[in-house]
């Protein structure tokens, strides 16, 4: 429920719920502005939800593609946003609508797989005998391989590898802290440099 | 691995991490127009009343509605006599479930006052309107209970006297007292 952060010279506990910390990652007056536009949705200025559209699909686009096959992803992607417009009312914390959409996003991915019958067995094999290098493979095969790295990690590699996304961007859209997207950017690239045949010294 | 590029794009870029951006933005979220339906209502704030208070809601009235209706069953019409009847056992009632209820439900209008400690405990009536015949039964009844009292008060007094007996001690030997000399 706390927050403890802590580098060379200090360390510091904040009493603040968790909740509160991760919202407070993105920048205030982009969060004002975002929930200004929310405000005016729900008060039936339709149109400004094209503007919280054009910031957040790059963010659900990423998270839907670390999870579900590539063709479904545009269309998942738009009926997210029309889910997302038809709830908008459920939404509590006016600020908070990217973590909120990219939670949406995520129970979506896994209705997904629930909903489909149609299962691929993921082998070693993959892993053993997979490419020796990202030039000897294509997008589609590295996808596959970040894609069954955990999730925390492959979430937020797809977010600044295909969507090119920085860790603080990843952080303010997303909700998470910047020390964790920082540490599932840093962990996950070993475990994708690992799969991918490369060593540290490359 | 140079972590600074790979957080903010900041430093020097590192190679494979550049390879892997260029490989994997072929990928990238490409802008599709977002076609809302006319049709579609946009959300708005509407007064949600949580399933919870609506749930202790519909107990509360439950046990309201409960209550009452066990109220009525339990209200069993008294046969009323009018006040000016002298006859301790009128004729007309004869009901014995209806005067059986009446003695163990006593109505709020009757009010019964005994006589002190002496003679017979059959109550004087004070009726509003008429009196009861339910009161009639109800004063036998207390005078069967006293009678009976009465026996079984008769009953312990001989027993322990019986027992003091068996036991061999005098009957005016005051227990749990030492003799003194």
């Amino acid at each position: 429920m706390y927050e403890l952060q802590a580098n060379a010279n200090t360390l510091i506990l904040s009493a603040e719920p968790r909740r509160a910390a991760q919202v407070a990652a993105a920048p205030i007056d982009k969060r004002d502005y975002e929930a200004g536009l929310v405000k005016q949705i729900l008060e039936g200025n339709r149109d400004q939800f094209g503007k919280l559209y054009a910031t957040y699909a790059p963010l659900v686009h990423g998270i839907l593609l670390a999870r579900v096959p590539r063709g479904e992803v545009d269309d998942l992607v738009q009926d997210i946003f029309l889910h997302a417009l038809k709830k908008l009312h459920t939404l509590r914390d006016l600020t908070a609508f990217g973590p909120w959409v990219a939670m949406i996003a995520r129970n979506r991915a896994v209705d997904f797989h629930r909903g489909s019958r149609e299962t691929v067995e993921v082998t070693d094999d993959l892993q053993t005998t997979g490419p020796t290098g990202p030039a000897a493979c294509g997008a589609a095969e590295i996808l596959e391989i970040i894609c069954h790295l955990p999730d925390a990690y492959r979430e937020t590699l797809v977010l600044r590898l295909v969507e090119g996304m920085t860790g603080p961007e990843i952080a303010g859209r997303t909700g998470l802290t910047p020390e964790s997207v920082r540490v599932n950017l840093h962990r996950g690239m070993k475990m994708l440099r690992r799969k991918l045949g490369l060593t540290e010294a490359i | 691995m140079n972590d600074d590029y790979l957080w903010d794009k900041t430093g020097e870029p590192d190679t494979k991490v550049r390879e892997l951006e260029n490989i994997l933005g072929t990928l990238k979220y490409q802008p599709r127009p977002l076609e809302i339906p006319e049709s579609m209502p946009v959300g708005k704030r509407r007064l949600v009343i949580p399933i919870s208070l609506a749930a202790a809601v519909s107990l509360v009235l439950l046990g309201v509605a409960l209550w009452l209706g066990f109220n009525r069953q339990t209200k069993t019409p008294v046969v009323v006599v009018p006040a000016e009847r002298e006859s301790p056992r009128p004729a007309n009632v004869t009901q014995p479930n209806q005067i059986e209820v009446a003695i163990n439900n006593e109505p709020a209008g009757d009010v019964l006052e005994r006589r002190p400690n002496t003679g017979s405990p059959r109550p004087r009536r004070v009726t509003r309107a008429g009196t009861q015949v339910s009161l009639l039964r109800r004063a036998e009844a207390e005078k069967a209970k006293a009678e009976l009292l009465l026996a079984l008060r008769l009953t312990s007094v001989k027993l322990n006297l019986a027992q003091k007996r068996t036991q061999g001690a005098p009957a005016h030997q005051i227990r749990n007292q030492h003799k003194v000399g």
